[in-house]
């Protein structure tokens, strides 16, 4: 504010300073209601320092439980990692298919219409809301088994992701070349293809990998939906109370889910000459593996003016790397194809099951259960969910200065700190939940302690990474005056943007609460229990209902999330 | 085809407002076969909009507008198309798909005669790779064919935007400022290209500029624009140095007077 205007009419508006915006009041009030929930949450899920040691006590008795690994017979292994990486292969492939023409009349300046840009929108917010283990679920009433349901569960769901993402990119592209080739005379489809996809090629690439990256994660679930595979085999292990086998398969998930992180960081820094920068373990081992492709090919090929000699396209790196990669991708999909072991000729025949699904799944039902018991179900989702991004931040709030240059204590405390960020992101949740099931017995705090321990990698890693971003003059000035290593600490911690923070604490929250509905079905309670109780009971009208319920839940914490966003901003 | 010293381009009384902003203003512009007409105006005098009417990417908001003997306003689709396919345009960004080849890049001028889309080189008829190589070799780039366009020189980008354009073999070529990103020497070059093409091809060609210096050197007429209207009309011969220069000024000068 500048001391010069000091009129009247601005001394007497700075005398009466205006009330606060109507919406940062409930703004405000919504984020204390939040923490009030999570505290209570935290309460009601159990979570005491009993509790705590009492698990810790376990770990012992666990070990022995789970030692010595067992591994299934090699053969079988490999089959049903063939067909995990198919199922989850093809339906990711599958769904970037799909997602072009959705990202097409979703981008307002591709839309054929301007009505149809909700309605794309729309088509990707509710695959985005339905979890791809419930569509399984449905879609395993239409089909023989197999893993075609597994397949299509994952490419509708993951619709939602990639066609929003590739119809922001159709948003951003410029629209001079597309305009060019409008003047030569193209249709709107040849414009598309040669005047946009071009541009939104590396965007679309990169998104679908990274789509298949968390589809490979999630993979494990549709084994409850019997979906044949890793998944499937590691809850019968489970079930059978075989944690020396559960254990096996749990490391071979995660080992895979690695493997495919570095493959596909390699792979986008390859062939889109995007560096990878993340800072998981792929990412870091992905920069040590590929080497640095900024410098491209850039030699004449010298046809000394003959067109005929020009007609043959001469084989530059640039082209043998393109060929090549054209190949392995072809090949890939092809093994994915294969490897899955769908049974392919069923997507002619399921439409006449149709009738039978609506019938067992509409109308839907809760009986026997009453509206308190979903309710208190989805309580208990919604606490697990609360309590897990409260126990996040806590723990990010200290881990995450502790690893970030500016303001950690010293060298070593930053590595481990940023070592310990690394390896909890590399860790599917599902597989920490599992683990944690074993330990501690079924129940809501393993669910709740999978969760937060997910949650701070990415809450730690993004409140350090903002910490290091934030300019050093202020903590310089703090040191100057003779402020103490701890002082320098807090002024930079308070550096921190309060909306941003919050902003990531409230994403973390909505993606807890479809976690934790997953997270149900593998038995840590409440809605997702419910899901996955009334597939063994072959009730689908209730599937339908428990769906319905959890779409509502979800969509009215995106909405309240949004809400408080907006009021920071 | 039929010889005929018929207009290829008539417009009378075309006007264009963007919302408040007048960007033509009753502009009449007669042009015959074979004419090389040059655009001369500030920024912001509405060549670029009159460009853009005269192959449909605007449509005007009063006034009648022919090209090619096709009324503008009656044409819709299909039929827009091809009268797009007629006429070939480059641009001051030169807009090509910089992650594509050179080549692809060029044959995208040939979309119109095709059917469906198109993605790669290989997915174009051989005869038409053949004919986009050979407008190359015309531009002085076959060398650079399979290179990815974005890895061009600004000069070079403009010489591949011009294979594209006539790779419609096109009847009329307009060009909005195509040297305005350029420096001297590939701006030079790519005028004198702009030149001789137009004189092996008998093209018409509308070319918009902002430089006095290189359109009394380059066009044979020229159509001098202010805030949207067309204020001078002459053959460049008939223009003298000082005599264009106190025109612009007068432009200039009227320009900041609206302000
Ligand atoms: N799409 C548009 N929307 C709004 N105003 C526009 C648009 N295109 C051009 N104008 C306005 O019309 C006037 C003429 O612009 P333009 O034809 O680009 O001039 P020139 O090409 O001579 O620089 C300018 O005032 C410009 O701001
Ligand atoms: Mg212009």
């Amino acid at each position: 504010m500048s001391g010069q205007m000091s009129t009247e009419v601005d001394l007497e508006r700075l005398v009466k300073r205006p009330g606060p915006a109507a919406s940062t009041v409930v703004a405000a009030g919504l984020l204390v209601a939040l923490l009030t929930f999570a505290i209570w949450s935290l309460i009601q899920v159990g979570f005491t320092v009993e509790t705590f040691t009492e698990s810790a006590g376990k770990v012992g008795p666990f070990l022995d439980r789970m030692l010595p690994l067992e591994f299934p017979p090699a053969a079988e292994l490999l089959r049903s990692i063939g067909v995990t990486l198919g199922v989850v292969l093809c339906g990711t492939v599958l769904s970037a298919v799909l997602s072009v023409p959705i990202a097409y009349i979703s981008a307002r300046n591709t839309s054929p219409a301007r009505w149809l840009v909700p309605v794309g929108r729309s088509i990707g917010v509710v695959a985005r809301a339905v979890p791809d283990v419930v569509l399984a679920m449905l879609f395993v009433l239409l089909f023989s088994l197999g893993s075609l349901p597994g397949i299509l569960a994952i490419a509708l769901h993951s619709i939602g992701m990639i066609s929003k993402l590739f119809a922001d990119a159709i948003e951003q592209i410029d629209e001079g070349p597309r305009h060019a080739i409008r003047s030569t005379g193209a249709s709107p489809a040849q414009e598309f293809w040669s005047g946009v996809f071009p541009q939104v090629l590396p965007s679309w690439i990169a998104t679908t990998l990274h789509r298949g990256d968390i589809n490979l994660r999630g993979s494990v679930l549709l084994g409850y939906a019997g979906i044949i595979g890793l998944g499937y085999d590691l809850r019968l292990a489970l079930e059978s109370l075989n944690y020396h086998l559960a254990m096996a398969l749990a490391l071979v998930i995660f080992g895979l889910c690695v493997l495919f992180e570095i493959a596909s960081t390699v792979i986008r820094a390859q062939l889109l000459g995007v560096a990878p920068s993340g800072v998981s373990l792929g990412s870091r081992l992905a920069r040590r593996l590929s080497p640095d492709t900024s410098h491209s090919a850039f030699e004449n090929q010298g046809f000394e003016g003959r067109v005929d000699a020009a007609m043959r396209r001469p084989w530059t790196p640039d082209r043998i790397k393109s060929t090549a990669s054209i190949i392995l991708a072809a090949v890939v999909v092809v093994a994915a194809v294969i490897g899955s072991e769908a049974k392919w000729l069923d997507l002619f025949s399921f439409w006449s099951q149709i009738p039978f699904l609506l019938d067992r799944t509409w109308p839907p039902s809760i009986e026997p259960r009453t509206w308190t018991n979903v309710f208190d179900a989805l309580l208990v989702t919604l606490q697990i969910a609360a309590a897990a991004t409260l126990l996040s931040l806590a723990v990010s709030l200290l881990i995450g200065p502790l690893a970030a240059r500016n303001a950690a204590p010293n060298k070593p405390v930053r590595l481990t700190a940023r070592l310990l960020l690394l390896v909890i992101r590399s860790i599917p949740e599902l597989i920490l939940a599992i683990v944690l099931i074993i330990i501690t017995g079924l129940g809501p705090q393993a669910g709740t302690l999978a969760l937060a321990v997910v949650g701070v990698g990415l809450l730690g890693k993004l409140i350090a990474d903002s910490l290091e971003e934030a300019p050093p003059g202020p903590q310089l000035a703090v040191h100057s005056v003779g402020g103490t290593r701890t002082q320098v600490f807090f002024s930079a911690t308070a550096r921190l943007s309060v909306p941003a923070l919050v902003g990531h604490t409230l994403y973390l929250f909505d993606s807890n609460i479809r976690s934790a509905t997953v997270l149900g079905i593998v038995a840590a309670g409440g809605i997702g229990y419910y899901l996955i109780d009334a597939t063994r009971v072959s009730r689908y009208d209730q599937v339908t209902a428990f769906v319905i319920v959890l779409v509502t839940a979800v969509v009215v914490v995106e909405g309240i999330s949004a809400v408080v966003r907006r009021a920071l901003r | 085809m039929t010889v005929s010293d018929a207009p290829v381009i008539e417009a009378h009384g075309l006007s264009k407002t963007f919302g408040q902003v007048a960007a033509l203003r009753d502009v009449s512009l007669t042009v015959s076969p074979g004419e090389i007409v040059v655009l001369l105006g500030l920024s912001g005098s509405g060549k670029t909009t009159l460009l853009r009417h005269l192959n449909g990417l605007e449509t005007p908001t009063d006034g009648r507008l022919r090209v090619l003997g096709e009324d503008m306003a009656a044409l819709r689709g299909g039929d827009l198309r091809r009268l797009r396919g007629r006429i070939g345009m480059v641009f001051q960004q030169f807009h090509l798909v910089g992650r594509l080849t050179v080549l692809e890049n060029v044959l995208t001028g040939a979309l119109a005669g095709l059917r469906g889309p198109r993605l790669g080189i290989a997915s174009y008829p051989r005869e038409h790779r053949r004919r986009a190589l050979t407008q190359l070799d015309r531009v002085g780039l076959l060398d650079k064919s399979y290179q990815r366009a974005d890895t061009l020189s600004g000069g070079q980008q403009q010489r591949v935007a011009i294979a594209r354009a006539l790779m419609q073999q096109p009847e009329i070529l307009l060009a909005d400022e195509p040297v305005a990103s350029l420096d001297p020497e590939s701006s030079d070059q790519v005028m004198s290209l702009l030149q001789e093409i137009a004189a092996e091809r008998q093209l018409t060609v509308i070319c918009s500029l902002h430089q006095v210096e290189i359109a009394l050197a380059w066009g044979r007429r020229i159509v001098g624009m202010r805030s949207g209207s067309v204020v001078l009309d002459t053959p460049a011969a008939d223009l003298t140095r000082e005599a264009a220069m106190r025109i612009y000024g007068r432009v200039a000068a009227s320009l900041a007077e609206a302000k």
